[in-house]
């Protein structure tokens, strides 16, 4: 992603990622839903399940002193490393981290494949991921060119459950 | 520290697994300053010199409702997974499983987790998380979630 671009993106704060994504990618309104349309619709659900999250965390932190609310950051960052990864990539399993505030993305590639992503609000990603025989690898990226990086790491393990299927019928967004 | 073949159980919350029973890595985060995560021994084990059973499913789950608080954003637990200790060495990290009696007799923890130092700078506390995510993670692996009935 330019420099430009993240910065009309993160300056445009007050408007749903998934609205200017329709600005830039138009919907195909027949028959089956493109490809384009498959990632409007899976950005706009994270969406949903952020400002769910933020405000159930908002709530909680207010009633139990040990847990801390979701923060803006967390929520920018998040959203900027999913608006490029959901293009070839499903939806994760989406975690509020209740003693930090951190925001949790987990991909189950299979019970024995796991890819997490940990988002603390400062401009960077934390990834892990553990896999069968013993292979692992993480890391610390920066949040502008994370997405591509941690993709390839999902490509590469993607194979059953549909995620090698997810990634090739994607690739050409 | 137990021995490998020991069964032990991790009690769960609603949001430590997925639709499809998958522990989370979550399910393992230590409490805050903690360098371990509790378990309980289920197998067969001696207690004071005495050979004590297997527990039967009903005595697992009062131990839950004994042992663990409900919480207000959690609420009660609602599931657990079994493993042997096996599996914390198969994890490949310096974790180990030791006895903890002081609170339960089948007590025990997984340990020792790293802990994030008061002042820590930037880079240092990155370097925590990621340590603490892989292990988390590394426990997590192949382990499925059993809903109570």
């Amino acid at each position: 992603m330019s420099a430009e671009l993240l910065k009309k993106w993160t300056s445009e704060a007050d408007t749903p990622l998934s609205s200017r994504l329709e600005d830039i990618y138009p919907s195909s309104h027949v028959g089956t839903p493109s490809i384009t349309d498959q990632y409007v619709s899976r950005v706009k659900e994270s969406e949903a399940i952020f400002k769910g999250l933020k405000q159930h965390s908002s709530q909680v932190s207010k009633k139990e002193a040990e847990c801390v609310a979701i923060c803006d950051e967390v929520l920018r960052d998040s959203q900027l490393f999913l608006k490029d990864f959901l293009k070839r990539a499903p939806l994760p399993e989406i975690d509020w981290e209740e003693d930090t505030g951190y925001m949790n993305l987990s991909w189950r590639i299979s019970s024995v494949r796991i890819l997490t992503v940990l988002v603390r609000g400062d401009s960077h990603i934390i990834f892990s991921g553990v896999f069968e025989s013993g292979q692992e690898t993480d890391g610390t990226l920066e949040i502008s060119r994370a997405a591509n990086i941690v993709l390839s790491v999902f490509e590469g393990y993607s194979v059953i459950d549909g995620g090698r299927e997810f990634v090739k019928e994607n690739r050409g967004h | 520290m137990l021995k490998k073949t020991e069964d032990i159980s991790r009690f769960l919350f609603k949001g430590d697994y997925d639709s499809y029973l998958n522990v989370k890595g979550k399910a393992f985060t230590p409490a805050k300053n903690a360098i371990a995560v509790s378990v309980y021994r289920i197998g067969e084990l001696e207690i004071e010199g005495k050979l004590a059973s297997a527990l039967e499913e009903s005595n697992t789950w009062q131990i839950a409702d004994e042992k663990i608080a409900v919480r207000d954003h959690k609420g009660a637990v609602t599931a657990r997974t079994d493993f042997k200790v096996q599996h914390v060495f198969d994890s490949d990290s310096n974790l180990i499983v030791i006895e903890h009696r002081e609170d339960h007799q089948r007590h025990a923890h997984i340990q020792p987790f790293p802990i994030l130092k008061d002042g820590a700078s930037d880079e240092e506390s990155r370097q925590f998380y990621k340590e603490r995510e892989t292990l988390r993670n590394k426990l997590a692996k192949g382990l499925i979630a059993t809903v109570r009935q």
